[in-house]
């Protein structure tokens, strides 16, 4: 029973608004330390990988990416899911505070793929099946911020797009199947291969902690957008007035 | 230690992504943290205009 | 809607949505007539050598299809959802999905199958040999039902939002990606020669689980635009 109310009190906007405010140091901190020593050292300490030399690298920034892109749609659907069947608003405004982030790093994720690609293999773009997933993710990403955009009532844009999160997540599986399989009938010469054979653990090191220092910085900006989101849906926010504004 | 000039021609895709990566984290950061700020100050207008009006609906 | 039985109550439905569909043929008419313009654009703006047109069309024909559905799932619970007809089905004692399904069914007759009817005529303007039409029209006719039902879910959540063009082919494409490649690939494999069963199974897979999925969450959707 305590641990209910407990969970109660957390899904009441005020708590939440502050939860979220008190969490914000907690999560900005350890992701500076951790992508300061992460991303430094990929950049600049690490050695250069036996095949693909510096240009390996952008990993660092490529691989978290992917990794954040697949995170955000997964936790806005899981939430969408407990906002449709518990009636918790919370949860709406939960995707709705990640769906722009998440689409950010999916765009991020890309960019930085095609970069990759150019000194790789030659070209800026190639159709394999983990750059093509992560563009029908951003698809997914695009069509859920296009749901919403196009109702005026945010309980209802909510609602809408709660359900959408969901059939997106569901199908993710069938649609990355797909792409995988469209990939391999048609093996073209551009294989690509992420950091080649198993890692050593001098670049594993500053890329795992990179994973986390990035998902920390992704928890960082949900709180900030969260808390938006928790006001812009509250009909008469009177605990505003008695929280002291929390400063980053 | 790789020399900031070592990287050769992969130096300029390696550095544009990094600073990508600092362009789209700052315009994040900034853009939540600019709608946090409006959410507050459309609500604390939202209470003003209903404490003066008296009467709350 | 007074007591009747289920069945009777899905009769009524069907007939009435058929009536419907007789009434205004321009409704499902007009994506057929977009179908086959798009087809034709293919070879006018690309080649006219079967030889290129051949290896292009399973690509051309399932694309302008893709298009073609969802233009025509634009309208399909518009009319419905204006004059109160939805809401009355959401009140009564029958399972909304029912009725539903029986609703997108004869959409589809409408719209795909006809789509499936038509296609030879695709095929023979993109020199597609006549061996590989059957394969083709059983894909079209699978594919088809699957956007029809994720179509529908796609018409529901938008039935509610401010009208936009495109907002349902947005919305839809990324869904309907996996019968995208395995219809091409069926529709592929056909032309070369080549057994088509493997694609087949799994457009199959993708069709029956589209329409499992599809139906509950349409009949949600629509609640919610009722609310």
């Amino acid at each position: 029973m305590g641990m209910w109310t407990w969970f109660h009190r957390l899904a009441s906007p005020p708590s939440c608004y502050r939860t979220a405010g008190q969490l914000k140091p907690w999560f900005w901190i350890p992701a500076v330390l951790l992508l300061g020593y992460g991303l430094g050292t990929g950049l600049w300490f690490a050695p250069p990988d036996y095949q693909q030399g510096d240009a390996y690298r952008i990993i660092y920034i490529h691989a978290p990416s992917a990794w954040l892109s697949l995170l955000a749609y997964t936790t806005m659907a899981v939430a969408s899911a407990v906002a449709l069947v518990w009636r918790i608003k919370l949860a709406h405004a939960l995707t709705a505070a990640l769906a722009p982030l998440g689409a950010s790093f999916t765009l991020l994720c890309l960019v930085t793929g095609s970069l990759w690609g150019r000194p790789m293999w030659g070209a800026y773009w190639a159709w394999d099946a983990r750059l093509t997933s992560e563009l029908i993710l951003l698809f997914l990403y695009l069509g859920y911020m296009a749901l919403r955009a196009a109702y005026d009532e945010r309980e209802r844009a909510d609602r809408a797009s709660a359900v959408l999160a969901v059939v997106g997540l569901v199908n993710v599986p069938v649609i990355h199947f797909s792409v995988v399989w469209w990939n391999s009938l048609h093996q073209g010469s551009t294989v690509i291969r992420s950091g080649g054979p198993a890692m050593p653990t001098s670049m594993l090191i500053p890329l795992l902690a990179c994973f986390f220092g990035f998902t920390l910085l992704l928890a960082y900006l949900a709180c900030i957008r969260l808390r938006a989101e928790i006001v812009l849906r509250e009909r008469k926010p009177t605990w505003l007035v008695n929280q002291g504004r929390d400063h980053d | 230690m790789t020399e900031i000039g070592a990287m050769g021609s992969y130096g300029v895709y390696v550095y544009g992504s990094y600073l990508l990566m600092a362009v789209v984290v700052g315009l994040n950061w900034w853009l939540s943290a600019r709608r946090e700020r409006l959410a507050i100050e459309q609500a604390m207008r939202r209470l003003a205009a209903h404490d003066t009006k008296g009467e709350t609906p | 809607m007074t007591r009747h039985p289920l069945r009777t109550v899905l009769k009524h439905v069907f007939w009435r949505e058929l009536a419907f569909a007789a009434q205004k043929p321009s409704q499902w008419l007009q994506p057929l007539v977009f179908f086959l313009l798009v087809i034709t654009l293919f070879p006018l703006a690309l080649s006219p050598d079967p030889g290129v047109l051949r290896t292009l069309a399973p690509g051309m024909v399932w694309v302008a299809a893709l298009l073609s559905a969802t233009l025509s799932l634009e309208g399909l619970f518009r009319a419905d959802y204006d004059e109160g007809v939805l809401e009355q089905w959401a009140l009564s004692d029958h399972p909304l999905w029912a009725l539903l399904a029986v609703k997108i069914l004869v959409h589809w007759l409408f719209t795909g199958l006809t789509l499936v009817v038509l296609s030879p005529l695709a095929a023979l303007s993109l020199a597609v040999p006549a061996s590989a039409w059957p394969v083709l029209m059983v894909s079209l006719a699978l594919g088809s039902l699957s956007l029809s039902m994720l179509g529908a879910v796609g018409a529901a959540l938008t039935l509610s939002a401010r009208r936009s063009a495109t907002l349902l082919s947005v919305l839809m494409m990324p869904l309907a990606l996996p019968m995208l490649i395995f219809g091409a690939r069926a529709m592929d494999l056909a032309i070369l020669n080549e057994d088509p069963s493997g694609a087949l199974w799994l457009l199959s897979s993708f069709c029956v689980l589209s329409v499992t999925l599809s139906l509950p969450t349409v009949a949600a959707s629509i609640r919610i635009a009722l609310e």
